[in-house]
């Protein structure tokens, strides 16, 4: 039995070695263009005889969408403004409008019209003061689009998620896992993304840690998008007589951009949120469908319109007995949905003044 | 009889006291809001501190930018509080200790802003109450320009002082 282990072992493994040389010199002769470098081989059945396939070089890219908590304003109007665009840019809210004119006009399209697609994707968001109801859409992603969701609790969990790229295996062969794009929707600072702004832990992407991430992470068309406030600022000041002035060479969009080489997409002045989830028209309308339909319905679901929804939130904003604020208009205790995701991006606001309100690109340094 | 009517007078007096009070606490009073300290578990506080001491690099021999601060703190909140204030343009605090009304800061010249704007984090730990109390901002200061003494008032109320912008506390130059 031993030895006729040693006599067959020895016989196959030649064979092996012998086809696999065979594969990887026609290969060498053949390459195919989107092989970049020597192909792998997988040993498959065919006809019953084992041969050797080639394995191209594949590469499986991995969206990520960070939903950052929302504890600034903390009222009905903006409690789900990261929600939102995040649930869109992942793909749950079929595809968001560009707006033209009003508040958001000068919206990019660029993720107005949803990340580019991807074979995986990752929800990161930190599931801070977020009520059940507020957290349905991103369990719809995970339930309905089989997205994998994240909790980040701390700063490092974020390079924990952008690092997680592990080898797969797919018939045999070797599948290389690269991001494509990923999505900040966050509050921010200058060069700061600040995941849990007003909260604790701190949980921030900055220009002093950014690289604990993998240098290389992305695919070669990779980017970032910040739609947190002044990603593309280094400077703090809140008025500025020109562009140069806000140092946007020394910002965090820049320097990802020149580590990952990448691009990277933000914002140099604070980004404005308020067409994310409702026309500021209609907010008078929206107070008032939510004022008359709540009298005892204080802990459901309340559908205000084809459009929007409140999600009950007990305690969520300011004012009592109805006097003033979010109790005087009769949203206290809710919070704003829309049915359908956001319907447009975050655009830039007026402030710091001086600087552009686009949202900028930022090209690795040396790229045309 | 006359002791009564002179009781009921009394209590009606109190009682439209406290309506006058309540009306003046919601008409002058009311856009502020409690500063924000949240419950955390000490043994998180402790790890969290650690690390962040463990941020504290030896001083470099690089020029540095000082500023003296004189910071007013509720005095009930400063008895076991350790206060860590942070720049945005460094990782490391710029200073991380017991609360002491006077502390001098300094940071790496060549890290700040030709403009010496920065934004500063006070985060107020209190290990034995398993609490962290929060002092953001999202505003800029220019705290290292020529001023070499500034008086920081941190906050007892955060002051919304429209519908983005909160102000938690207030830097004066000295």
């Amino acid at each position: 039995m031993g030895q006729s282990q040693r006599l067959f072992f020895p016989t196959r493994q030649l064979d092996r070695l012998r086809e696999q040389r065979a594969a990887l010199e026609t290969a060498k002769a053949d390459p195919s263009p989107d092989a970049k470098s020597p192909p792998t081989t997988a040993i498959a059945q065919a006809g019953g005889k084992e041969v050797i396939a080639r394995c191209p070089e594949r590469i499986k890219r991995k969206n990520i969408v960070f939903i950052a908590s929302e504890c600034h304003y903390d009222d009905f109007w903006w409690k789900m403004m990261f929600v939102a665009p995040g649930y869109s840019a992942a793909g749950g809210g079929g595809i968001p409008q560009r707006i033209d004119g009003g508040v958001a006009a000068g919206a990019t399209p660029l993720v107005s019209l949803g990340l580019r697609w991807a074979e995986l994707t990752t929800v990161a968001y930190v599931d801070q003061q977020y009520t059940r109801p507020e957290k349905l859409p991103i369990e719809r992603l995970r339930d309905h689009f089989k997205h994998q969701i994240v909790v980040i609790k701390k700063t490092e969990d974020i390079f924990a998620v952008m690092n997680d790229l592990p080898e797969q295996e797919e018939n045999g062969c070797q599948v290389k896992v690269k991001l494509q794009d990923v999505a900040f929707f966050s509050h921010g600072l200058p060069s700061n993304i600040t995941l849990n702004y007003e909260n604790y832990p701190h949980i921030e992407l900055t220009n002093y840690n950014y690289r604990r991430i993998k240098a290389d992470a992305f695919v070669p068309d990779g980017r970032i998008y910040s739609y947190a406030c002044r990603t593309g600022t280094y400077a703090s000041s809140e008025s500025f007589n020109n562009s140069a002035d806000a140092e946007a060479d020394k910002s965090l969009a820049q320097k990802l951009a020149n580590y990952l080489n990448i691009s990277v997409y933000a914002f140099m002045v604070r980004s404005h949120y308020r067409p994310v989830l409702r026309d500021p028209a209609d907010s008078t309308a929206i107070a008032a469908a939510l004022k008359s339909k709540r009298k005892g319905h204080e802990l459901e679901i309340l559908s205000l319109s084809a459009e929007h929804e409140a999600l009950p939130h007990p305690g969520l904003g300011n004012g009592f007995w109805g006097l003033y604020g979010n109790s005087g208009e009769g949203t206290k205790g809710f919070a704003l949905w829309r049915k359908q995701g956001a319907r447009a991006m975050p655009v830039g606001h007026d402030t710091p003044t001086g600087l552009p309100q686009d949202l900028r690109e930022y090209k690795p340094a040396g790229a045309p | 009889m006359t002791a009564i009517r002179r009781n009921g007078r009394i209590l009606i007096g109190l009682f439209g006291l406290t309506l006058v009070l309540l009306g003046l606490w919601l008409l002058l009073g009311r856009k502020g809001e409690r500063m924000k300290c949240i419950q955390v578990a000490k043994a998180d506080i402790r790890s969290d501190l650690a690390s962040l001491q463990a941020l504290a690099a030896p001083q470099t021999r690089q020029p540095r930018r000082s500023v003296t601060l004189h910071i007013d703190l509720d005095a009930s909140m400063a008895e076991d509080g350790i206060l860590a204030i942070q720049s945005s343009y460094q990782e490391r605090p710029l200073s991380l200790g017991p609360y002491s009304s006077e502390i001098t800061v300094s940071i790496d010249a060549a890290s700040i802003p030709a403009d010496g704007y920065d934004i500063w984090r006070f985060t107020l730990f209190r290990p034995e109450k398993g609490e962290v109390c929060l002092w953001p901002s999202d505003e800029g200061f220019p705290f290292w320009r020529e001023a070499k003494r500034l008086r920081i008032r941190l906050l007892q109320e955060r002051q919304r002082l429209d519908e983005a912008r909160v102000r938690t506390y207030v830097v004066e130059p000295e």
